[in-house]
């Protein structure tokens, strides 16, 4: 038996037991913020103890509800990315709010992305689905004002939209294959002659669906409003995690039900990349605001995955993953140092980075290093994982798009190096030497985060082993 | 992953002074980070010395192969053999001794966060040169040490020479690793490996692979970032620079390991281009070391700042390595130059810290580099005078110190019927350049220790000990060259100086050390400063024979002309293309923030029209 599942259902007993325990109290003490970080490190822990078992259906019914997941290598991969970020952002957001709601909405949430990859199964997929949209919705309104409502609202009325379109979907599918398993789905769909325009239509729906939720151009457009209202922890929550919870929707939807056929999931996706690349990095570039500009770049890295998804070859879907990763990595740690920044000194816009790093060293470095490693620089995360995809898009015959990707690499610095050439270059004015404090469970979640860049940067083949595994047995 | 015993060591000798590095820069205190940088030397000595046992007189090194980049195809292994070894126990051993003596050195410095940080961290990188056997990983650490010695020549950066040194030593150096990149991407496109051994493996059949016509420059590429790090001919020129940096450093990094780094990439490729008969390659190698050795010792002659003539002495040493490896490659028993070199390589390593570290002393306590206001140290630090006189006895080759046996080795096999008349040459200008050796280590003896007599002033132990220390083991090494012998596994052809290269020898001493001794030691000297051919030549010299100036005029004079050539025609070029992508992304923005309104309804637009874009593209066949 696999305990992966186990680690699953540590989170939502956990969920439960905060969300219940705000009915006792409002404000959390350290004893049960220890006890949430102590179940997020023995669910991550039971995910890595998981990395080597067998793969398996794991099915218990109780009373007579009965309940399958399966467990896959693609499903504890995406249980040590998801809590490793979930990590590192419940660990920061301690510093800031001690409300037990928010906590309690955080893992409801969370435990919806987790079980996502889990589910074989239309019903439990839009379950899923909603159980960690839902919560989002009350996180990113957590500290009202009215930039944050203006934001809110958007962030709802699009992910209503998506949720009708996902309804819309996947009605079409079941209607249309007789079946509700993914796999059936792709059975039936893998023979030609099923497949129909409503086949089509059907796949784009599910396309738009979790594009909107992913950030891809042109369902992005509420991005960079709603980062910019919402708490900054959970606009790092929303990009870091609910980003990738959208691939692997996707993943599941295109791969194993196989809405597409081969030639169209291909110009589809291509189609996509090229032009979320191309928007986000160019969008991103006159940014003043920097959770904007990161709201930007979140977009323009979707793109990079997407070139791992256009080639139609294994390689490229182990890179788009292990982009996945590092992106959720390097996405977590930056926004919490953009709020950590934020929190002590009160800087937002990119004048009032200037000289910050004689003010916030620390963390200074710890922005740069993510900035860097978002940017492609060796030897971090970031550029192993762009050199995976482009190395895909070269085997899989693309290489004008692998070319295109490197230049919009090339060009991603220009305001990537925005915010560090303001922070380290020199100020002009007078310099306030007040001492700065950033507390201390933020710079944990940051030193985890620097630590990981190195090592996913330096030391692929832990993940990429599992991956492939993954990949090899969607 | 089961890890056995071997690896385990081969992983720590790389990963704990790395780490150490790493974690030095949290401490708070000089004095802690001085007893971590301490522990951690002898931690890391210790762990190359365990290395010993599992290699002595082993037929293959030891292979570990470390899972990196996998997923892209590349295997990356790490490879320890005798010659690696040497290598990593002379950085670690010597990193140790100088780590111990910074103890002392750098207390006057306010922090020494950067110091330990970049010394450890050069261990580790020099280490992991040695240990890698993917010619990818050894160009990282290759890297990884080109940077620590940049920082730490322009260690006193505020200084605008300090960090200008530091500057020229890094570009000197990288133009020479252009080549050498240049050359491993060659090697990798045509054989898709990177691995050192299993090309060896092969024979010649990796040759076959690359084209004819670029196969011929493929050693010379190598070559370049090799005497680019060495400092030989023509890439010489950053070394004596280099001396602006603390003489720890110095010590460490630019007379021991990094510039033995050219030296050992030419003896780890040897059998590569042994197997392709690339004579041309070997004769260029010694011909490059012999002029080396030969030029920088012309130039030691007249330098006036103690140093610089110990800088000169390293290049001229190297010269000789380089000059024993490329006859090695034209002879057809290739170890005996291989371990010449070597031996000559640890012995040279060994006292020529020694030496620096005694300079060291001098300059810490006079506050002088000008060897012409020194005079009479001999009488205020007779520590450093015994331990220098043994350094420079050993440099000059005098028996039984350990200078003779590596020296005269080097000498000898260029007698070897095998190398003809180029060994014979080579065998001439290496006497000669010997009896220079004698001369100018002798003339800066005299010039720093001798004269009026100074007042004694109190060394403290932890600038002796390490001294002391390198002294016994220059003079007691050559009783452990057959330990050495058998450790290399070879028994048959070793090399054994008899009676009459003592007597060459001798003969050498006493015809570059008389004099030296007339001029400098007992008699009234001073420097030429004019008039004549002597005062000409010594101009000449001083101004090392005008490379330095030349490369002035030619390479940066020649540069910024030819910058402003480019400049002026491609400025309009790339500029017009520079500003067209300004341009364009700027107005493409523009449109992108217009149709960001803030309005959920243009929003909703976009995310329907896209839809319907999908299903437009459907209808007609795109999709």
């Amino acid at each position: 038996m696999n305990c992966a599942v186990y680690s699953l259902a540590l989170i939502a007993v956990l969920a439960v037991v905060i969300t219940m325990f705000n009915r006792v109290k409002n404000e959390m003490g350290k004893a049960e913020f220890g006890l949430i970080i102590g179940g997020i490190l023995a669910a991550l822990g039971l995910a890595i103890f998981s990395f080597n078992q067998p793969a398996g259906l794991f099915s218990a019914s109780y009373h007579g509800i009965f309940i399958q997941m399966y467990v896959t290598p693609l499903a504890i991969f995406f249980e040590i990315l998801v809590l490793t970020a979930v990590l590192m952002l419940i660990l920061a957001s301690w510093d800031y709010t001690r409300k037990t709601r928010y906590y309690g909405l955080f893992l409801l949430s969370t435990m919806g992305v987790l079980l996502l990859p889990f589910s074989r199964d239309i019903l439990t997929l839009y379950f899923a689905w909603e159980l960690m949209t839902v919560p989002t919705y009350a996180l990113v309104l957590f500290s009202p004002s009215k930039k944050s409502v203006e934001g809110g609202v958007k962030y709802l009325i699009f992910g209503i939209l998506s949720s009708a379109l996902m309804i819309f979907g996947m009605m079409l599918l079941i209607v249309t294959s007789g079946h509700t398993d993914l796999a059936g789905i792709g059975q039936y769909l893998g023979l030609p002659t099923n497949r129909t325009d409503l086949t089509f239509l059907t796949g784009v729906l599910l396309v738009v669906a979790m594009g909107i939720k992913i950030g891809l151009v042109p369902f992005h457009m509420w991005i960079p409003d709603s980062y910019q209202g919402a708490p900054r922890l959970v606009a790092g929550y929303l990009s870091a995690v609910t980003k990738k919870a959208g691939i692997i929707a996707l993943i599941m939807v295109v791969f194993v039900a196989a809405v597409f056929s081969q030639s169209q999931y291909a110009s589809v996706f291509l189609f996509l990349s090229v032009i979320t690349m191309f928007w986000g990095n160019v969008a991103a570039l006159k940014q003043k605001n920097v959770v904007r500009m990161l709201a930007y770049s979140s977009i323009a890295q979707m793109g990079y995955i997407l070139i791992g998804f256009s080639v139609n070859i294994q390689f490229g879907l182990e890179a788009a993953l292990y982009h996945a990763l590092t992106h959720a990595v390097m996405d977590a740690l930056a926004f919490i140092a953009v709020f950590a920044i934020f929190h002590s000194t009160g800087a937002y816009m990119l004048d009032d980075y200037r000289g910050l790093a004689r003010r916030v060293p620390k963390t200074a470095l710890a922005l740069s290093l993510g900035l860097f490693a978002l940017a492609g620089m060796p030897p971090l995360a970031g550029f192993t994982s762009k050199l995976f995809l482009f190395k895909a898009g070269l085997d899989g015959g693309l290489w004008w798009l692998s070319l295109l990707g490197l230049g919009f690499s090339v060009f991603s610095l220009a305001y990537y190096l925005k915010p560090v050439m303001a922070m380290y270059g020199h100020e002009e004015g007078e310099v306030t030497d007040d001492d700065v404090y950033v507390p201390p469970a933020t710079g944990i979640a940051m030193g985890i985060g620097v630590i990981l860049l190195f090592l996913l940067g330096l030391y692929p083949n832990f993940f990429m082993e599992l991956i492939a595994r993954a990949v090899a047995l969607l | 992953m089961a890890v056995n015993t071997n690896e385990m060591l081969v992983y720590l000798a790389i990963g704990i002074p790395i780490l150490a590095a790493v974690m030095s820069l949290a401490l708070k205190s000089n004095r802690a980070r001085n007893i971590f940088a301490v522990i951690i030397g002898l931690i890391t000595a210790a762990d190359v010395l365990a290395l010993y046992p599992r290699l002595a007189s082993a037929e293959h090194g030891i292979t570990v192969s470390v899972p990196w980049l996998e997923s892209l195809g590349i295997t990356t292994n790490l490879y320890v053999d005798q010659i690696s070894f040497i290598f990593a126990f002379v950085a670690t051993f010597l990193g140790f001794l100088i780590l111990l003596f910074s103890v002392e050195y750098m207390s006057h410095e306010k922090s020494t966060r950067r110091y330990y940080f970049l010394m450890m961290l050069f261990i580790g990188g020099m280490v992991g040169v040695v240990f890698s056997d993917s010619l990818l990983l050894m160009y990282v650490f290759w890297e990884i040490i080109g940077i620590c010695s940049y920082s730490l020549i322009g260690y006193w950066y505020e200084d605008r020479d300090n960090a200008e040194a530091g500057m020229k030593s890094f570009i000197v150096t990288r133009s020479g690793d252009v080549g050498l990149l240049l050359g491993i991407l060659v090697i990798f496109f045509y054989t898709h490996t990177f691995s050192i051994q299993s090309l060896i493996a092969q024979g010649n059949h990796w040759a076959v692979l690359i084209p004819a016509a670029l196969l011929a420059y493929v050693p010379f590429m190598l070559l370049t970032g090799a005497i680019g790090k060495s400092a030989l001919f023509p890439f010489h020129v950053w070394l004596p620079d280099a001396m602006a940096g603390p003489t720890t450093v110095s010590a460490l990094i630019h007379a021991a390991t990094l510039v033995n780094a050219g030296v050992y990439m030419v003896a780890r490729t040897m059998p590569l281009f042994v197997s392709i008969n690339a004579a041309d390659y070997f004769t260029a190698v010694a011909i490059i070391g012999a002029f080396t050795a030969f030029m920088a010792a012309t130039m030691a002659l007249s330098a006036i700042e103690l140093k610089k003539v110990l800088a000169y002495s390293t290049l001229s040493q190297i010269g000789y390595m380089f000059m024993a490896l490329g006859a090695a490659g034209l002879m057809a028993n290739h170890d005996v130059g291989l371990f010449a070199a070597m031996s000559h390589l640890m012995s040279h390593a060994l006292f020529k810290a020694l030496l620096f570290l005694d300079a060291g002393v001098i300059l810490h306590i006079f506050e002088t580099k000008y060897m012409t206001k020194m005079g009479g140290m001999r009488w205020a630090v007779p520590v450093v005078f015994w331990t220098f006189i043994v350094g420079a006895l050993s440099l000059s080759g005098v028996p039984p110190f350990s200078g003779f046996f590596s020296k005269e080795s080097i000498l000898e096999i260029m007698l070897q019927a095998d190398l003809g008349n180029l060994g014979l040459a080579l065998y001439i200008v290496g006497t000669g350049t010997a009896i220079l050796t004698v001369f100018y280590i002798f003339r800066a003896i005299g010039m720093t220790f001798y004269g009026p007599a100074r007042e004694k002033v109190k060394v403290s132990y932890f600038l002796s000990v390490p001294l002391i220390i390198l002294a016994a083991v220059s003079l007691l090494i050559c009783l452990l060259c057959p330990v050495f012998w058998s450790f290399f596994g070879f028994e048959g052809a070793r090399p054994h100086p008899g009676m009459t290269s003592v007597y060459i020898s001798l003969g050498i001493f006493a015809v570059g050390g008389l004099p030296a001794f007339m001029i400098y030691i007992a008699g009234d000297w001073k420097i030429n400063t004019g008039r004549g051919v002597a005062g000409v030549l010594n101009k000449f010299l001083f101004n090392r024979w005008y490379i330095n100036k030349a490369y002035y005029v030619i390479i940066v004079g020649g540069i910024l002309g030819l910058a402003r050539g480019l400049q002026f025609s491609l400025e309009w070029g790339l500029n017009g293309f520079n500003r067209g992508i300004n341009y364009f992304s700027n107005l493409a923005a523009e449109g992108m923030s217009m149709a960001q309104t803030g309005r959920i309804s243009t929003y909703l637009y976009f995310a329907i029209g896209g839809l319907m874009i999908f299903l437009i593209f459907f209808r007609m066949g795109v999709f």
